[in-house]
């Protein structure tokens, strides 16, 4: 009897030693006060890389409309100057050192959480240990009187598709190019950095590079911007793969649009949209096969979505047309004479432009316009920023006042941009 | 030859004397012994029954022999008990003498009744719909349960295709599938087998004495302790595919001389397994229960239980995940923290039950029972949250190669260098492959102020049951028998969801993530808690423990009354039994979250800084009492079984169920408003079966066909969309199935002593009937993606003819031509599935088994978006309406409806349901006991499953709910699909000691 248990006590002896119980935790983790602060991966102390070059000698490398894939080993180091924490920047960091700024294009979302305001960056330029060289490129360049340089990135390869639209690199996204090429400084080594006040003189004209002006890609602050009374967005009338064609593009500028505020969200947007508030914007421009008509116009559809007009005879998709304007269905509004004469084709096909821009269009970015003197400002923000829709004082936009912006100077296409990192960084002026 | 010769002619002398003597009276009399060994088992309880009555009783002496006489001339059942032996039943006809039997054989009991059900069905997959439960338990003598409840547990197999809920299962009399989802509840008492090993099934239509039950059998654990096997019982069983260790000490007293009994079982469940990293088990479970019996008439029992423990769930993947890690058991759950495994969905339970029972024979022909049971506790499972950071699970799709690069160019995915370098990293990088926590934990600290921006959440659902069964037997006739009750359920269940850890920060904010992202303008609009918000002036800071997100009760009423006629005229047999009761169920919100807050108490709207909360939630409210969904329900059905001398037994059932839908299938959005499901109604269900049995000196076969329609089902799918960081609701009414197959068990001795040769078969067609129509809505928002939309492929989908060259065929008219249409099949289990096996039993103990099961026809779960003509005919969106009427009547295809978007092609891509490959597994198991001075026992059993270690089997999975725009934005495209798959060679260990 006794060896009976003795074999069985032996047998749980044995089992209750098997190996899995040790990488399976199954009792309690540490307190998290408690758990050792982990350094996070790819940060560096101070000396373990070296800077070879500045930013404003790597920027000098590009040549306007030739992205390069760098292949000599070249280290960049500079302090981070952007936050998405406010969600007006996306998928980008900024870095400046004293030569110049840059643009970073790592394709992820919330990367201040990795990548403090005021920590150091170092970026491996050329191959790295497992991955090939950043593409050295620029956002915005083009030719032409109208045309003028734009803003200097480091990314991936760009590898055109059939139906993407080309740009001169791309967003990093893997991890593994990201943790071979991009290194973060300690975070007890955070320096604030201070903006540089810039003149309307010190300002980049429209071929300006980093050799001529030290400030394109840096944290700067502009005095004295008064309202322009303008805005700028730009929206696609179809979400296919023609965004470049005139006649699928509505632009709102040259006017405000009774867009009063700071960055316009999306919700808002619609809401303006299907309020008709863009009714007589334009749809294309005259040299379009249809001419040149406004959004409450549907001429143009016979061109843009020749099976629009058959549509609208589909009862269910009058309906679902109908909803998007009226904010009920038309079996449910209490006067049926009423709905039954909004559901005529002829009466609901005014809506269809309306429509299709909040159904396909993805640009709810609106710019608002200021003037340094006579140098023209464009404030970018985004829709999706936390501060959409914040109303700019009526002081401002009357012209009384004016606005001291801090943020990072960028180029389009020649033009002056300033992105803020909130909204905080917009002093009224008394 | 003359010796021969002389018997054969004193033996037709014997007849012809025996003939002459023949007499109104006879008897039976035989030695009862183990069928292993043919050792005799003394004390056996010997019974002789006529319909329910016993008319004469014996036990076996020393030498297992016993002898009854006295019983008229006549057909009897003949029933032989004995502890640690199945219950031997065997048709007796008495024919005006004594007949002897030679040799009753009783089965001890098998081996795989260590090896319970429950210890294999507990994987889980609760966000893709999948409960943990067995498909059916144990059925006594009846070979086709025997194999199908334990020996098709390792693909989920669902006995006639249907879900879970439709089994009903009761404690101690109690109906106690859950009250919310109507799941089978096993997981309450996993683990303690001994004390729940006690129970009486019926299978299909057949009723039972505590309820009349529905079409999918009933499984009564009577639990109370005078029905827990007297004894000391230790067992130590390890095994390879679940948990490493569970070990399991059992006593009960049987019935002492005071009227006491008593019964405690406790086992632990410990340990990892071999094949799926993270999935580990710290479980405790108990069960303790007294029991008094007073005079000879009543008892009073007291039973409490309870599984408190964790555990560790695996995850399903897409297969391209499961190719880059080289493993189809690949578990996206878990990283390592400190070297050590830890996982991110961790189960956590604690239900205690506590049961009273008190039965009383309160007359001589009626039996009463009353039952009060109460569940309580808690139940969270775990998950990462994050608030404005990346998301953290390794295989994200943007994590993926093909998120930079596909052979189709239309996806749009050109680069190949960053597909290959992501491809790279799964190959190398263990934090590619799995969950950073360090990370995590790195961004925390350094978040300002301590913010986290990931914790890890816990959903809970806290159950407050009550339960009330009064149940009666009443015997007023030797020919009827009418059983009938009672039960009464109230049920309050708490939705809500907690802050666990912290991961390292300090403080986490009771905002809406996702909200913040699209109602930027206002402050209120984002507040999961806008009563808070409004009271304090800001969003609630939360730390660990503190609810957040939702909160809200699941109330739920019921009450049945149900009797059961059973009428019993010898060979021939019947009964009629019917159901009629009342469920009602309503959310009461206790959380008003900002996106749906409702009306102010004063009936005024919220509005704060001029937006209109109330308005924009489309008047829908998270708070306070829903509308309250009120159901008539009920059930008839009828049954009827003739036995032929010989062990033959014919039999068939039918019924009719109305069945009202259950909570958690009920509201569009239970975690964030009010709003019931459009067209909520009542189930409709009806089903037959016919069946054969043949039972008699080992053999036993069983041969059964039935035939199942269910009507207007509602159903709401809930899933994780990354896209929305929030869950999507797809709300399904009008679901119609149906169930029809054949089933076959058998087992029957071979030549050779001890050598048996067993089989299943189930073969049926399990498929869906109807349009059901479908609205899809976002926790997070209020908009209304998709409104009572036909889901037009959700039955089938129409096939058209292609020729030699696979060009699709277009009349002259323009028209596609019809080849056939694709029937589509209720998923996650296998259509078709067999087994066959042989055992062998020595007398010295040993037995031996081997067998082989075979599984086809199993398909994928659907997702209703992928079922809409939206989804086939893309972004566009061009189909007109006479095209779309045209198309569903009678799945006419014609070119100008192919240009508008629903190209044969497309309709194939993207309604077309995936099925499996048919799989074979072998298994095979060795086992021997020994007795120690006829008082202990010891012994173990050693199974090997999936002996051939296949680990391409897939079990389960679900597609995705999402639509991927093609670049050139005419059509879309699926997301990858997620499985699951069967573990591959694993063992299950089991060594007990009995005394």
């Amino acid at each position: 009897m006794k060896k009976y248990i003795v074999v069985t006590l032996a047998a749980c002896a044995l089992l209750s030693s098997c190996e899995e119980f040790q990488p399976v935790f199954t009792f309690q983790y540490k307190d998290s006060e408690n758990y050792e602060n982990v350094p996070g991966s790819n940060v560096v102390q101070p000396g373990d890389i070296t800077p070879t070059r500045t930013i404003a000698e790597l920027v000098n490398l590009y040549t306007p409309g030739n992205q390069i894939v760098i292949e000599d080993d070249i280290v960049i180091a500079g302090r981070v100057i952007s936050s998405d924490k406010r969600g007006n920047f996306y998928k980008q960091i900024f870095l400046q050192d004293e030569t110049g700024g840059i643009e970073l294009k790592l394709g992820k979302n919330s990367l201040y959480n990795d990548y403090k305001p005021g920590q150091m960056v170092y970026v491996k330029c050329g191959p790295g240990e497992k991955t090939g060289g950043l593409t050295l490129a620029s956002y915005g360049y083009k030719t032409g009187n109208y045309g003028g340089n734009g803003m200097p990135q480091l990314g991936s390869t760009f590898h055109p598709g059939e139906y993407a639209v080309t740009y001169e690199s791309s967003y990093i996204m893997s991890d593994r190019i990201i943790n071979d090429h991009v290194f973060r400084g300690p975070y007890d080594d955070i320096v604030e950095q201070v903006p540089v006040v810039l003149t309307e003189s010190q300002l980049p004209n429209n071929t300006a590079t980093h050799a001529t002006c030290p400030y394109i890609g840096r944290l700067v602050t502009l005095k004295g911007l008064k309202y322009a009374n303008e805005v700028f967005t730009l929206l696609y009338l179809s979400s296919e793969s023609s965004s470049k064609e005139s006649k699928n593009r509505v632009f709102l500028s040259d006017q405000t649009w009774g867009i009063d505020s700071w960055a316009m969200s999306k919700v808002n947007f619609l809401e303006r949209l299907r309020n008709g508030d863009f009714d007589t914007a334009t749809v294309g421009n005259s040299g379009d096969n249809f001419g040149s008509v406004s959004v409450a116009n549907i001429d143009h559809v016979k061109e843009t979505d020749p099976g629009f007009l058959d549509g609208m005879k589909d009862e269910g998709f009058r309906r679902v047309v109908y909803y998007w304007v009226y904010g009920i269905f038309p079996e449910e509004e209490e006067d049926q004479n009423l709905a039954e004469e909004r559901m005529k084709p002829e009466n609901l096909q005014k809506y269809w432009v309306r429509y299709c821009l909040a159904t396909n269009a993805n640009g709810y970015s609106v710019s608002q316009y200021f003037k340094m003197g006579g140098t023209e400002i464009q404030l970018r923000t985004s829709g999706f920023a936390k501060f959409a829709d914040q109303k700019i004082p009526q002081e401002v936009l009357d012209g009384s006042k004016t606005v001291s912006i801090t943020g990072i100077l960028t180029m389009y296409q020649g033009s002056i941009q300033l992105v803020v990192n909130d909204i905080t960084d917009i002093v009224v002026e008394k | 030859m003359n010796k021969r010769l002389t018997s054969i002619c004193a033996s037709l002398l014997f007849c012809i004397f025996a003939f002459a003597q023949a007499s109104e009276w006879g008897g039976v009399k035989a030695t009862v012994v183990n069928r292993a060994g043919r050792v005799p088992v003394p004390g056996a309880q010997v019974e002789v029954h006529s319909a329910s009555d016993i008319l004469a009783e014996a036990s076996t002496d020393a030498n297992g022999f016993f002898l009854i006489d006295g019983l008229k001339n006549g057909q009897y059942k003949l029933i032989v008990k004995a502890p640690g032996f199945i219950q031997g039943e065997i048709n007796l006809t008495v024919e005006g003498y004594v007949k002897d039997l030679i040799f009753v054989s009783l089965v001890a009991e098998q081996v795989v009744s260590e090896l319970d059900d429950s210890s294999f069905a507990e994987f889980d997959m609760e966000d893709s719909g999948y409960t943990d439960n067995p498909s059916i338990l144990f059925g006594a003598n009846d070979p086709y349960n025997n194999i199908v409840g334990y020996g098709f547990s390792d693909v989920r197999f669902k006995n006639r295709g249907y879900d879970s809920e439709t089994q009903d299962v009761l404690f101690a009399g109690v109906p106690l599938n859950d009250a919310i989802t109507g799941y089978s509840p096993f997981s309450l008492w996993s683990g303690l087998n001994e004390a729940t090993r006690s129970k009486e099934n019926t299978i299909g239509l057949e009723a039972h004495d505590n309820s009349i039950g529905g079409y999918n059998g009933v499984t009564s654990i009577l639990g109370t302790p005078s029905n827990v096997r007297p004894g000391w019982r230790f067992s130590v069983l390890s095994n390879s595919a679940l948990y490493r260790l569970r070990l399991m000490a059992n006593y009960a007293s049987g019935e002492l001389d005071n009227g006491w009994s008593y019964a405690v079982n406790v086992s632990a469940r410990l340990g990892g397994n071999d094949w799926v990293q993270g999935v580990y088990y710290k479980y405790l479970s108990y069960y303790a229960g007294a029991e008094k019996k007073f005079g000879d008439n009543s008892r009073i029992a007291f039973m409490t239980f309870a599984t408190p423990g964790e555990r560790g769930a695996q995850n399903a993947s897409t297969q391209e995940v499961y190719e880059l890690m080289g493993d189809n058991m690949y578990n996206s759950n878990w990283g390592y923290q400190n070297g050590v495994v830890r996982n991110a969905r961790v189960r956590s339970t604690f239900e205690p039950v506590f049961v009273v029972k008190y039965s009383t024979q309160a007359f001589e022909d009626m039996e009463l029972n009353a039952t009060l049971l109460w569940r309580t506790g808690k139940n969270g499972y775990s998950a990462l949250d994050w608030y404005d950071s990346a998301d953290p699970r390794p295989d994200y799709y943007r994590n993926l190669p093909s998120y930079f690069y596909d052979e189709n160019p239309d996806l749009n995915r050109y680069d190949q260098y960053q597909a290959a370098q992501q491809r790279e990293a799964w190959y190398f990088d263990v934090n590619t492959q799995h969950l950073d926590w360090d990370h995590m934990y790195n961004v925390n600290y350094n978040s300002e102020n301590g913010r986290s921006k990931y914790v890890q959440q816990e959903r809970r659902v806290d159950q407050n049951d009550l339960n009330l069964a009064l149940s009666m037997k009443w015997t007023p006739y030797s020919f009827f028998t009418f059983d009938g009750g009672l039960n009464a359920r109230v049920n309050r269940t708490e939705y809500y969801q907690t802050v666990k850890d912290l991961l390292g920060g300090k403080y986490f904010v009771n905002i809406n993530n996702f909200a913040e992202r699209d109602y930027a303008f206002s402050e209120a609009k984002i507040q999961y808690d806008l009563d808070y918000w409004l009271e304090n002036g800001s969003a609630q800071i939360l730390h660990k423990g503190d609810k957040y997100g939702y909160d809200y009760y699941a109330q739920v009423r019921s009450l049945k009354a149900w009797a059961n006629g059973k009428f019993d005229f010898g060979p021939f047999k019947a009964n009629i039994a019917g159901r009629i009761g009342y469920e009602s169920f309503w959310r009461d919100g206790l959380m008003r979250n900002g996106l749906f807050p409702g009306q102010q108490p004063d009936g005024s709207d919220y509005i704060i800084d001029g937006v209109n909360l109330t308005a924009d939630g489309g008047y829908e409210s998270s708070y306070g009492k829903s509308e309250r969904a009120n159901f008539l329900v009920g059930s008839v059905k009828a049954g009827a079984e003739y036995f032929i001398t010989g062990g033959h037994r014919f039999y068939a059932n039918a019924g009719y169920f109305l069945d009202a839908p259950k909570f958690n299938g009920a509201f569009l959005s239970p975690r964030t408003r009010n709003t019931l499901v459009p067209n909520l109604t009542t189930a409709k269900t009806l089903s037959a079966d016919v069946n054969y049995q043949y039972s008699n000196a080992g053999r036993n076969l069983r041969v059964s066909a039935f035939y199942t329609t269910i009507k207007d089902q509602t159903d709401v799918m809930s899933f994780y969309d990354d896209s929305q960081n929030s869950f999507t609701n797809f709300a399904m009414a009008g679901i119609d199935q149906r169930h029809m197959g054949i089933e076959l068990g058998f087992k029957f001795p071979l030549f050779i002593s001890g050598l048996t040769v067993q089989g299943a078969l189930s073969l049926g067609e399990y498929i869906y009937t109807s349009t059901p129509t479908m609205t899809q809505t976002i926790d997070n928002s209020s908009t209304v993606v998709v409104e009572n939309e036909p889901v037009t492929y959700w039955a089938s989908h129409p096939v058209y003819k292609k020729d030699s060259d696979g060009d699709y065929i277009i009349t002259e008219e323009g028209k596609y031509v019809l080849d056939k249409v694709q029937k589509h099949y209720v998923p996650s289990t296998p259509q078709l599935a067999a087994n066959f096996g042989l055992n062998y039993r020595l007398p010295s103990y040993w037995f031996f088994s081997l067998g082989v099961n075979y599984y086809a026809n199993s398909y994928l779960s659907m997702n209703p978006l992928y079922r809409t003509e939206l989804a086939v005919v893309g972004p566009d969106d061009k189909l007109t309406s006479i095209s779309r009427t045209e198309h569903r009547a009678t799945w006419l295809l014609t070119e100008t409806i192919a240009q508008q978007g629903l190209s044969p092609q497309e309709i194939e891509y993207m309604a077309a349901q995936e099925k499996f490959e048919p799989a074979f597994v072998m298994n095979a198991s060795i086992g021997k006991s020994w007795y120690i001075n006829r008082e202990y026992q010891i012994g173990f059993s050693l199974e090997m499953k999936n002996m051939l270690n296949n680990t391409d089997i897939r079990t389960g999975g679900y597609e995705q709910t999402r639509l991927i725009k093609s670049g050139s934005y005419t059509r879309y495209y699926r997301f990858d699909s997620k499985y699951f798959y069967m573990a591959g060679a694993n063992y299950m260990l089991n060594i007990y000691f009995r005394f």
